[in-house]
């Protein structure tokens, strides 16, 4: 019953994706507009950055530590507010929004982080939950009270993010495995029902044959539902064969946006500023 | 911790580098100690700390301690009603600081208050009411609200509210950050993250913490007679002004019985927490 309600309604989420695409409307989803992020008025994270992301498109941000990566992903849901520029989703400007509308953009936003972020002292099923805050009155907030609803979602996107044991639901998010974990916050991204996903080094702790099925996972979960990725990523052999496009950052600036099969390595030396053609991270 | 001296600056290597290092090192250790020393020392003189004085006056001291035996019991048939006010003080002075405290804290925390200078002036008033003692705070009530354990009661909030209020907001802002951030990419708002991130994340510390206030309260309500604030000081007060000694020996002993058995329970309800 559960499982028949909650897919019932991905479908309805994934049906409107596709029509939306049928339509032709071949609009940017998301656009950095002339966006630049500086700390103190002059250390400069994000320098000037425009980009053009469409519907569906796998991005990934690569490029050597403290180059900007996260900061820049981090402006897409506003976690983070620009010195300039603004980013504009679906047309919409992130900047010109009142904070009940910046909160409901947020909510269709999905977001997994390297050190999954789970509240540990609480229970998986809780945590999944959280990614329905947004659709919680207050009274219920109050009282932790989620509806069945959320709980029959909850279920259903643990499901999706390949956890059955339902064992495990009940369980505090620390008596987890870090694979395990981060399928939790995958989870929790899920019940958002996102449009788009944001991805913060998603598999950088977690061992190799976690690292290949987490980052499966998310790519079919997107292509099912026409999702769009923005994920960091300092592993290249990884973002190679995942993305559909990558972006490469150094020192705040684009330094290569391509495809992965383009991203030779004149492009990698150009991002990582070395010239001896050696590559220093990127097993 | 700041750098004590540059290394890069010594001209030595390997081990003898290392053995120098060491040797700075204790030295230093050796310098802070006597600085210390000399300081407590000066401390003792100053305050006419003497222990010739103190043998002097053991006489007194033996003869006041004779005149307390044997206990007088008959304080205890009066007793029961300020012993259970006393307790009720400070568990009233302990719960209702809570949620004045964690409210006062969500402002004054930096990673959940929003205007940065009403947070100061939060931590501001939350300093000034823990550093007022409450027994200055009882005085100060008396004389505002007249005698009896209202006063008391407030005097025990107001100090807790501080005292907790501080531990609460430094308890919030040791949150893992990526906590925060991710409650807040579902969309969800402040009061929600708080609720849903922060509290469950703290709550070992906060029961904690209220414990230890509670063992704290107990122990401070005890005094709290001693300006007219209520509860069984008074007792021990008037039993000691009217030379009462065998009355108050019995008093104390009391005390102390109903202090140690508040205190292992706190502390045994704390080590299951923690």
């Amino acid at each position: 019953m559960a499982r028949r309600v909650g897919s019932s309604t991905f479908e309805v989420a994934g049906g409107c994706a596709v029509s939306e695409q049928n339509a032709g409307s071949r609009k940017p989803k998301i656009i950095v507009d002339h966006l630049t992020k500086s700390y103190d008025g002059h250390i400069i994270a994000v320098d000037d950055i425009n980009l053009s992301i469409d519907k569906g498109e796998y991005c990934i941000l690569f490029g050597p530590s403290g180059v900007g990566k996260s900061t820049l992903m981090r402006h897409i849901n506003y976690l983070i507010k620009p010195t300039k520029g603004d980013i504009v989703i679906d047309g919409k400007r992130l900047g010109e929004m009142k904070t009940k509308e910046l909160l409901k953009q947020r909510s269709r936003i999905g977001m997994i982080f390297q050190e999954f972020n789970l509240v540990n002292r609480m229970s998986v099923i809780m945590n999944v939950m959280c990614g329905r805050l947004h659709y919680l009155n207050a009274w219920r907030s109050l009282t932790f009270s989620f509806t069945r609803d959320d709980h029959e979602r909850a279920i259903d996107c643990l499901r999706r993010a390949g956890l059955h044991e339902e064992e495990l639901y009940f369980r505090r998010a620390d008596t987890l495995s870090g694979g395990q974990k981060q399928r939790v916050a995958i989870a929790r991204m899920l019940i958002q029902e996102p449009e788009i996903i944001l991805a913060d080094e998603p598999i950088a702790a977690l061992d190799v044959k976690n690292q290949h099925m987490i980052l499966e996972l998310i790519g079919d979960i997107a292509r099912r539902d026409n999702i769009t990725i923005v994920m960091t990523l300092h592993h290249l052999e990884l973002a190679k064969k995942y993305a559909s496009r990558i972006i490469g950052l150094s020192e705040g600036k684009v330094a290569f946006d391509g495809p992965g099969e383009s991203l030779d390595e004149a492009a990698i030396n150009r991002v990582f500023k070395m010239e001896d053609g050696k590559v220093v991270g990127t097993t | 911790m700041a750098k004590i001296f540059d290394i890069s600056k010594i001209d030595l290597e390997g081990i003898e580098l290392a053995i120098y290092v060491r040797r700075r090192v204790r030295t230093g250790y050796a310098i802070l100690v006597a600085i210390v020393l000399a300081i407590v020392f000066y401390a003792a003189y100053y305050t006419n700390f003497n222990l010739a004085e103190l043998e002097r006056g053991s006489p007194h001291i033996w003869k006041l301690l004779g005149r307390m035996f044997p206990p007088d019991l008959e304080p205890l048939s009066e007793i029961s009603g300020p012993l259970v006010e006393t307790l009720q003080m400070a568990l009233v002075g302990t719960t209702l600081p809570i949620p004045i405290a964690m409210f006062l804290a969500f402002y004054a925390a930096t990673s959940t208050r929003r205007i940065h200078w009403l947070g100061n002036l939060v931590r501001v008033a939350l300093n000034t009411l823990r550093t007022i003692p409450e027994l200055l705070w009882a005085m100060i009530l008396v004389s505002a609200v007249g005698l009896g354990t209202f006063p008391g009661t407030l005097a025990l909030t107001l100090h807790s509210t501080g005292s907790m209020g501080k531990f609460f907001y430094e308890t919030i802002e040791a949150v893992d950050e990526g906590i925060l951030e991710a409650m807040k990419s579902t969309g969800a708002n402040r009061l929600q993250i708080f609720f849903f991130g922060i509290l469950p994340t703290i709550l070992p510390n906060i029961m904690s913490v209220v414990l230890l206030y509670w063992d704290y309260n107990n122990r401070s309500a005890t005094v709290l007679g001693l300006v007219g604030a209520g509860g069984i000081g008074f007792i021990l007060t008037s039993a000691i002004a009217e030379f009462e000694y065998q009355q108050a020996i019995t008093v104390l002993g009391v005390i102390v019985i109903i202090l140690t058995v508040i205190d292992r329970t706190s502390a045994a309800a704390r080590s299951r927490i923690i």
